[in-house]
Order: C-alpha cells, then structure tokens, then sequence
C-alpha cells in the first residue's frame, strides 16, 4: 500500500491541470495600451475650459461656449475668454447640467463683490490674486484652479501661474493633468 | 511453532508478490512515465492553444473597442440621453462578438441594455481604469460564463499636442461562448489523444512484464527442481540481456555443482566397494582359518596350558573377526542399495520367541507378546532387529530385559507394529544418545575391544529402515535404563513409507 501513494499524488499532479483547467479561467487585470482619445464639442481651444471634480475627488474638465470666442484660435494664444471671467466662472460653481453629471467646484466661495484680478508676471507667466485665503483650498482645489488659469491663458496649457490669497501666496506653478485623480 | 512461522512467512511473502510484484510494477512505471509525458504535452499544448485563441480574441477586441470610441464625440459634461444613444451605436458594433457597453461619468451611469450598473465589471478593474488614464481587461468567468471586460478611458485633445481625461470611462463586457466551445473541443482533443497512448504504454508494459518475468519464472522453476535433486536442470540461454547472463551463470553453477556432487558420489562409491571387496576376499581365508580353529579347540585340552589358552584365544578372536566380516558385507550390501526385503506373513510373537529360543536367551528375557498380531514383514531381518537390540540390552544393559510389542494406528490410520526393548541398567548418556546407531560408535571411549562388532545397531537402523519404519534409543523414565522402540508398518510394502 505504501508505495502506491506516491504514484497516486503523482498521477494526480498530473491530471489536475488537464482536467481542472480545461475551460476559459478568469485573469487578473490586465494593461491593454493607450486610452481613446475622442474629440469633444465644442472644440477646447474655442471654448471655456473649466476643471470641476466629481464625487470621488478627480479633476473634471467641463466645456462650455464661449460668447465671443473666435472660431479658429492662433496658435499658443488665448482662446479669446479671458482668464479673470473663467476664474470668476469657476468659482461661481457648476451649472445644472453638470451638477446632474454629479460634478461640483470644492472651492470656496468669493465674498460679496470680490473678484480676481489678472496681471502679468514680471518673470513671465500670470499672476492672479483670489480674494479668498488660499489655506481654504485643498490640492485638488488648487489643481483646478491652476490648470483652469493655464488653459485660459494658452491652448497647451504650459503657462506658469502664481496665486495669491489675502495672506498668503504661492507660485510658480504648472497645470499638471498627469497627477490623476489625486 | 516452526511450521506455522514457515507458514506465515511463505504467507506474508506470497501476498507481497501478488499486491505488488515485479510486473505491477512494471506496468505502473510504464503508465506513470506515460501519463507524465502524454499529460504535460497535452497540457503544455492545450495551455498554449488556448492562450493563442484568447489572445487573438481579446487584442480583437480591445483594439476594435478602441477604434470605435474614437469615432465619437461628446459634450463635457456628458449629456445621459446622448450617452446612451451613443452606447447602444457601439452596442450594434461589437467585435469579434456582440458587447454590452456601460459608460461611468461623475456620478452618471448608463449602459446598452436595461441595467445601467453590470454585474461583470470587477472593482479592480474599475478601479485601474479610473486611476491610469490606459486601456485594460480582465477576463471573467461568471456563472460558469467567461466574459471579457474591457475599461477604456477617453481622454481629448485639449490644445494640439494635449490631451486630458476627460473623465469618462466606457467599458465593453463582451461574453465568449464561441472561446469558451473551442477551448473545451481543444480540452477534449487532448484529453483523447493522451488516452490511446495510455493504452499503448499498457500494452507495451505487459509485453516487457512477459519479457521479463518469463525467464524468472524459469529461473525459479529450475532453482527449485535442482533443490529437489535433478542436478542436470539448465535453463535455456535467450539473447544477450542481462536476464540471458543471469541464465548462463545460473547454468555454469549448475554444472559446477552437479560435477561436484559427482565427484563426491564417485568417491564415496569408490569407497564403498572397497569395504564390500575387502570384506569378500577376508571372508575366504576366515572360512579357512574357522575350521581350523575348530580342529585346534577340539585339540586343545591335550596341550599344556598356556598353549591351550593361546589356541582358544586365537579360536575366539577368528570368530568375532567372521562376525565382523559378516556384518560389513551386510552394512555394504544396506549402502550399494542392494539389500532386498523378502516379505511374508507371520505370526510375530512367535517370531520373536523363535529368536530368543535360537540364542538360549529365553531365560533371560522377560516378554510381553500378545498373541495374534500377524504382519508382513521379511522375517530374517526382523529377526537381526530384535537379536541385535537384545543382545545389545544383555550386553550393555542390566537384567532383566523386556521385550514387548502392541500395535498402534497413525495419524493416517495406517496401523504400525511397535517392538521394545529395555533394560534396567544405567541407561545411555545424554551425549552419547544421538550417535547410537552410528557405525563403530563406542560409548564407553575406554572399551576398545567390544564383543560385538560394533555394527549391530547400525545394521538394526538399515533393516528398520528397509521396512519403512524407525527405530529411537530413549532412557526410561526415571533414569531406569535404556529403551529401544522399533516402529514398522503393520503391512511393509502396502503402507506408504
């Protein structure tokens, strides 16, 4: 008796990968490339680029059409909205159809009458200065502001921004969508 | 005691061979290598087929997912009733099978079908799919279903070289009965190929068990008829594997032992007939000297007398020197096997009064004999038997010897004559007990000149013998004397020896 078993454990070594693994086996999760990339109306660069953040803390982008935007913007230029009213549009918070989306600004909201004010950098890029402590925003609060500011002010989004609440200030910073949903 | 663990061990053994013996083994080493290599091949190909089917089916539809996703456009934020008209297009469009798509947008969850969650999509892979901004699937098996999910990301072109997430994410949970069909054709076609090679490998094991075991068996049969004797037993010698050099070793032995033996038997021949002649050519001139002896004993009173005492000690030793030569030509007569049993049937107490009569022993002998008991027997040599054992017992023993005889019925119902002899002298010492009817023993180391020849009881063993039956040398119970038993068959020569 003693020396069959082994002979039975081996024989079943062998069998078990034939007869348990016969079907399709579920995998893991699984890399498969680059995301699709898909157009999106209206087309930003013509449009108001404004970043919301859905319930689960990621920045949202949202566009909305600009008035008196041109059709076709030159290229590394504004897109013809300027970046207090953007701001201004960011802090004001979502509009009904992107509440419905779920989407909300997480930023504090401008006292009675404040409003941002834009002006170039001496070292180059913008400077905007929020009538609001900076302290009250959260990183991705930050982000939004930020990259909403740079996308306001070029296409690609590459413009240095400083930011300066009532106390304190900080910059320069660069719009970086690459972070996630961090 | 010794024939029941003779019996156990032949048992235990006898078991071993049948449970597990050298062709199940044979047979299990082949199917086992068998099984070991049919099987991983099977697996090995099976595992790589499959993989390939479901490579090619997956890529197909990751990258035709893809492709699709980016003919559409969408507003940001998503407008719901739009999604779902947009999932149904891609719904219709499904590659290399039919596809649910379900779209996650903030807070906004819609689908293809009725049931704008699915059940499928793993929160891994959701969650890879909202954390890095790159395709992935996960193969799932539900309910004994294998689907794939595919998470795809869309991102747009923000500025010319720009993109960003848009925050939307569209999986694709596409079902694969198609794979799931083929894999399990590509399962059995394997398991069916392995399955005739099994029975190949048997076949092929129980022809190598025959190669093998055939000659052991041989081997074994012949081992056993040279242990019963048949020294000329050869094995016939078959091609030139290690078994054929097991044959021809076990041959050469063979040989070797039955020249041997030969040789023994030869020399043991030689001296045999050498005692016989040496005894035939003294029995002559004795033949001559015991009549002159006679003449010299009638003479002897007339001479003086240390002469006379000379002649009659010459006249006493020519007698026990024919007595020898008489016993030695009837021990060569026991060992050239040419001692003939001449059977008749017959009263034997009188036979055995008859004997003490002749030697004037009648007087001196105590018996016990019940009348009645006929046997056949040869009656000269029973006659040697109980005069050897009496004169034995009157030589060596103290008066008064008894002879007594019954019969008795063996274990095989065969019916036995029993004849004792005892004395009540000082018996036989344990060491000396077990050489008794050796040949020219003497007990008593000191007494080199014995009056008898010093063959009698080896003589009595042979004649019992020749009858079939035994004789032992035993001392009586409580130190009183010696008893000789002699046993035979009631009908020598009709009972089995």
């Amino acid at each position: 008796m003693r020396p069959r078993r082994p002979a039975l454990v081996t024989l079943a070594a062998v069998a078990a990968p034939l007869l348990g693994g016969c079907g399709v086996p579920g995998t893991g999760v699984i890399g498969a490339g680059a995301p699709a990339t898909a157009a999106v109306y209206p087309y930003p660069p013509t449009g108001m680029v404004l970043f919301l953040r859905s319930a689960d803390g990621q920045a949202m982008p949202v566009v909305r059409f600009a008035e008196d935007a041109p059709d076709v913007p030159g290229p590394g230029d504004s897109p013809g909205v300027s970046t207090q009213q953007t701001v201004a549009e960011l802090f004001a918070g979502p509009l009904e159809e992107e509440r419905a989306a779920g989407l909300t600004d997480g930023l504090p909201d401008f006292p009675f009458e404040g409003i941002p004010l834009v002006e170039r950098h001496p070292s180059g890029g913008v400077e905007v200065r929020l009538p609001i402590d900076l302290g009250d925003l959260d990183a991705l609060g930050r982000r939004q502001v930020v990259c909403t500011i740079a996308f306001t002010e070029d296409a690609e989004g590459r413009t240095r921004v400083w930011l300066r609440g009532i106390e304190t200030a900080f910059g320069p910073v660069v719009c970086d969508l690459a972070a996630g949903g961090g | 005691m010794r024939f029941g663990a003779s019996r156990r061990r032949t048992r235990a053994t006898g078991e071993r061979r049948r449970s597990f013996g050298l062709r199940t083994r044979l047979v299990l080493a082949f199917l086992l290598v068998a099984a070991v290599s049919a099987g991983t091949t099977a697996a090995l190909t099976f595992r790589e087929v499959r993989n390939a089917v479901l490579a090619t089916a997956q890529d197909t539809a990751v990258s035709s997912f893809r492709d699709q996703v980016r003919e559409l456009d969408f507003f940001l934020p998503v407008n719901t009733t739009e999604l779902v008209g947009t999932l149904r297009t891609l719904a219709r469009n499904g590659r290399p099978h039919p596809w649910y798509v379900y779209a996650e947008y903030g807070s906004v969850r819609a689908s293809s079908g009725t049931n704008p969650t699915s059940t499928v999509i793993t929160p891994e892979l959701r969650r890879t799919a909202h954390a890095d901004p790159q395709g992935s699937f996960q193969r799932v098996v539900k309910d004994g279903v294998p689907y794939l999910t595919i998470g795809m990301p869309v991102v747009f072109e923000l500025g010319a070289s720009t993109v960003a997430p848009t925050g939307i994410v569209l999986y694709a949970v596409m079902p694969m009965p198609e794979e799931q069909a083929n894999v399990e054709a590509l399962a059995a076609a394997a398991r069916d190929g392995a399955l005739p090679g099994l029975a190949v490998a048997l076949v092929a094991a129980l022809v190598a068990a025959r190669g093998v075991l055939r000659p052991v068996r041989e081997l074994r049969q012949a081992a056993r008829s040279m242990g019963s004797g048949r020294l000329d037993t050869r094995i016939a010698v078959r091609g030139s594997d290690e078994l054929a050099d097991l044959a021809r070793t076990f041959n050469e032995s063979a040989g070797e032992l039955e020249r041997s033996v030969n040789e023994l038997r030869e020399a043991e021949e030689r001296a045999r007939r050498f005692a016989s002649d040496v005894s035939h050519e003294l029995r002559n001139p004795l033949a001559g000297m015991l009549a002159v002896t006679e003449v010299l004993d009638e003479g002897a009173n007339r001479l003086d007398s240390d002469t006379a005492r000379a002649v009659r000690l010459i006249s006493t030793e020519t007698g026990k020197l024919a007595v020898l030569v008489e016993d030695l030509m009837e021990i060569s007569r026991f060992d050239a096997r040419a001692a003939e049993l001449n059977t008749d049937e017959i009263d034997v107490a009188e036979t055995i009064r008859r004997t003490l009569g002749q030697r004037r022993w009648t007087d001196l002998v105590r018996t016990e004999l019940p009348d009645g008991i006929r046997a056949v027997l040869d009656p000269r040599r029973f006659d040697v038997v109980v005069a050897n054992l009496v004169g034995n017992a009157l030589r060596h023993g103290g008066a008064p010897v008894t002879v007594t005889l019954r019969t008795t019925t063996g274990a095989d119902g065969t019916a036995w004559l029993v004849t004792e002899v005892a004395d009540r002298g000082p018996g036989i010492r344990p060491d000396v007990l077990p050489h008794i009817f050796h040949r020219f023993y003497k007990a008593d180391a000191a007494r080199t000149r014995s009056v008898g020849s010093g063959l009698g009881l080896a003589i009595t063993l042979e004649n019992v013998r020749l009858h079939g039956g035994t004789v032992r040398a035993a001392n009586g119970p409580g130190g009183t004397g010696a008893v000789f038993t002699v046993e035979m068959p009631l009908r020598t020569g009709e009972a089995p020896a």
